[in-house]
């Protein structure tokens, strides 16, 4: 009697008479042999877990082998305190032939693949619960006496997410973020149902729901010593959390990414060295009279020390190590020439390119300004940063644009994810232009370096249009030639022949102006063209007419060919996961050089091919104004070696 | 329960319908391209100072700046004026407007 009172106490006060997790294993109608493979894995299964997952969960759980079991599974736990295995499973284990049986899979073997299963169910008992550690814990307490009485409107930052706590690990807001469950924006921190962050994961049964991403990482943090390289911040998460973490390998510095650059000659293959982003700033393209470009496009800008230079304001104009990363905007629009069509077909992935590149199409192809702001983030806020973009730009496939995931919502969510501070948690903000004034307001963004405009053009934080430079280029040419035009628009109107007139008579100063003015012109010419071209193409398709055959046949091969830079992950074959580590590197260099190779000579194929396809009257002005911006060229450089200029090496 | 699935096709259908769906679009964004490329003309195969990315890249700033007379100073001109005064010895005393002036007789 007394015993059983004893008990019932015991009971009640938690069980702490017990100390840490216990697997039993049901051994009845299991032969010596049988009882001992199991055993070996279970204890097998134990070393591997975490110090504080032992102690934090320190119940007995029964293990046992049974029939009743779909024959494709491996095992489950129930809800407290059992789990069970696939009995099928079971004479390979014991007579050795699981270790050595491959699976095709991640972790190799039968015997891996059960491992795990131990690992992968026990995770799911531990998550459930509700083991946080004690800050935590009290922090949820507090969240929810504050969502009790203030609802959901009044939440503080720190509380988004946390008062509807109930499991230990899969609904931990920063989870969340870091697995690609994301916050719909201007939801009070719901939670999307889509995954996007599907390309490269190592069991698609991961993004099924957030309770198997937590299990399936635990199998690849607990088993597999590459996962801190592969997927570093849910490393870092789980280090953090527990407190400990297991023998892993050292990973190189470098993080792979595959420039989307329109430079075909280039290797497309690159690597950025976290150490040297000296910062990261908000780049924004002002917005136009395009619908869909009406409220800006919002990228990321990593400011790159050239090799060799410290860290520091010096690195600010080493502008051709900058790279720009971008979710691409709308697809369907002509606003998407600047994209280069070769990126342009697939919706919303994460491209990095050059910063010139950007700047160029930008500024002088469709005539719109661009802001540079630097983020106020610290050293670690940098480096994680530019870490998550790294591993977004391999696994994410966003694949459809709503208005409410535009780049401005995709941007936020990889600045949130990737810094982790508490600042952007609650921040809701839809539009580009919009994003950067919320930025600014929580002290993220310091635009204070676009007060004086001549300074923010001179050290790259503003990049201006060259609506404003042709402008400007016009009224030189007006002060040094007696020209009839009043406006730009009508001297670009003049026939390429009447312009070249002048040429001769422009000292140094008008033909910078001259060439400038022809280089607009050229480009007017190239929209008319291109638009011509795209109607010729889209009606000869429709007309099956055969007109557009051979260009069809390049273009559609180009097309075939180009996806890979979209969609990097496509180049890695399916066995890894993550970010693509050394050896996986090596065949990704040959594969993709050999496709750039490819896209180099049929794009230069397109080239010859486009041009016998226009309209002859504009074949004759392009050529016209190329030879217009040759000649200003030749005049020019005759004028500096006249006066004695400088000629460089 | 813990399954295993074997691969995730479903995500690689659904992506591949999509690439078809804007095919068109990217067609003529590609014709576009196939133009465009004849103005490019930066490239980073030789380590000449003419021929390197940041002064290539200054070309259309050099141009702004010269017409201008030096009102118009964009950041790609600055980033080139740094790299010739750091490479080209006969650049480090020379003025603004002189390497403005070189950058645009390239």
């Amino acid at each position: 009697m007394r015993t059983w009172l004893l008990g019932c106490l015991l009971t009640l006060l938690g069980t702490p008479a017990l100390a840490d997790l216990q697997l039993e294993l049901q051994a009845s109608g299991l032969d010596p042999q049988q009882v001992q493979a199991s055993q070996d894995l279970l204890d097998e299964a134990l070393g591997k877990l975490p110090p504080r997952f032992k102690q934090q969960l320190d119940r007995r759980i029964q293990v046992s082998w049974t029939d009743k079991m779909p024959a494709d599974a491996y095992g489950q736990a129930s809800l407290v305190s059992t789990l069970e295995l696939n009995r099928r499973l079971l004479p390979g284990l014991a007579d050795g032939s699981a270790a050595r049986e491959s699976t095709h899979r991640p972790h190799g073997t039968v015997r891996q693949e059960l491992l795990a299963t131990v690992l992968h169910e026990l995770t799911h008992i531990y998550d459930r619960a509700r083991l946080w550690p004690t800050p935590e814990r009290l922090m949820i307490t507090r969240c929810k006496r504050q969502q009790g009485t203030l609802g959901k409107v009044g939440l503080t930052e720190e509380c988004r997410g946390q008062a509807e706590r109930r499991f230990t690990l899969s609904d931990d807001p920063r989870l969340l973020d870091l697995a690609g469950w994301q916050q719909y924006v201007g939801r009070r921190g719901e939670r999307e149902q889509h995954n996007g962050q599907l390309a490269r994961s190592p069991d698609s049964y991961e993004l099924s729901s957030p309770k198997e991403f937590i299990a399936v990482n635990m199998e690849y943090f607990l088993l597999d010593p590459s996962y801190a390289c592969r997927r570093p911040a849910l490393n870092q998460y789980l280090r953090d959390h527990f407190g400990w973490g297991p023998q892993q390998d050292s990973c190189e510095k470098g993080l792979p990414f595959l420039n989307a650059g329109n430079d075909f000659a280039r290797q497309p293959l690159g690597e950025i060295d976290p150490d040297r982003v000296y910062e990261v700033d908000y780049l924004l393209a002002e917005a136009n009279q395009n619908w869909v470009s009406r409220w800006g496009h919002s990228m990321l800008r990593l400011v790159i020390c050239k090799p060799g230079r410290p860290r520091g304001p010096d690195c600010r104009l080493d502008l051709d190590q900058h790279l720009v990363l971008s979710y691409r905007a709308f697809v369907n629009d002509v606003q998407l020439s600047s994209w280069g069509g070769l990126v342009g077909a697939y919706p919303s992935r994460l491209f990095v390119l050059p910063l010139n590149q950007v700047i160029d199409e930008y500024t002088k192809t469709e005539l719109r300004s661009l802001a540079s702001v630097p983020l106020k983030l610290d050293r670690k806020e940098v480096e994680s940063l530019v870490r998550q973009a790294a591993e977004i730009h391999w696994g994410y496939d966003g694949n459809y644009y709503f208005l409410s995931n535009n780049c401005a919502v995709e941007s936020l969510k990889l600045l949130r994810t990737g810094t982790a501070n508490p600042r952007l948690n609650d921040l809701d903000s839809i539009m580009p232009n919009g994003l950067l004034e919320v930025l600014k307001g929580r002290g993220l963004a310091d635009t204070s370096v676009l007060d004086n405009p001549r300074e923010a053009l001179r050290l790259g934080y503003r990049f201006d249009s060259y609506r404003d430079r042709y402008q400007a280029m016009f009224e030189v040419l007006k002060q040094q030639l007696p020209i009839k035009q009043d406006k730009v628009e009508d001297w670009l109107e003049l026939d390429a022949e009447r312009r070249r007139t002048w040429f001769a008579q422009a000292n140094l100063r008008t033909s910078a102006a001259l060439l400038l003015l022809e280089q607009a012109s050229l480009r007017k010419q190239l929209l008319l063209a291109q638009d011509e071209v795209k109607q010729r193409y889209l009606n000869a398709i429709e007309l099956k007419d055969g007109s557009m055959n051979k260009a069809n046949q390049t273009l559609q091969q180009m097309l075939a060919n180009s996806g890979f830079l979209s969609r990097p992950a496509e180049l890695l074959d399916a066995k890894g996961y993550g970010l693509p580590q050394p050896d996986e590197r090596k065949h990704l260099e040959k594969v993709s050089s050999e496709r750039q190779a490819q896209l180099l000579r049929l794009s230069t194929d397109l080239d010859k091919e486009v041009r016998a396809l226009l309209d002859p009257s504009r074949a004759r002005e392009i050529a016209a104004v190329e030879a217009n911006v040759k000649q200003v060229g030749e005049h020019l450089r005759a004028l500096h070696k006249a006066a004695g200029g400088l000629q460089l090496p | 329960m813990r399954k295993p699935l074997i691969a995730a096709t479903l995500g690689m259908l659904l992506l591949a319908d999509l690439a078809q769906a804007q095919t068109l679009v990217a067609t003529s964004n590609i014709i576009v391209r196939a133009f465009g490329r004849s103005i490019d003309f930066t490239s980073d195969t030789t380590t000449s100072i003419r021929d390197s990315k940041v002064v290539r890249a200054a070309h259309d700033d050099a141009a702004s700046f010269v017409a201008s007379n030096g009102d118009i100073r964009g950041a790609q001109l600055e980033a080139a004026f740094d790299t010739l005064r750091e490479r080209v010895p006969e650049a480090r005393g020379a003025s603004d407007q002189v390497l403005a002036e070189a950058i645009l007789a390239l």
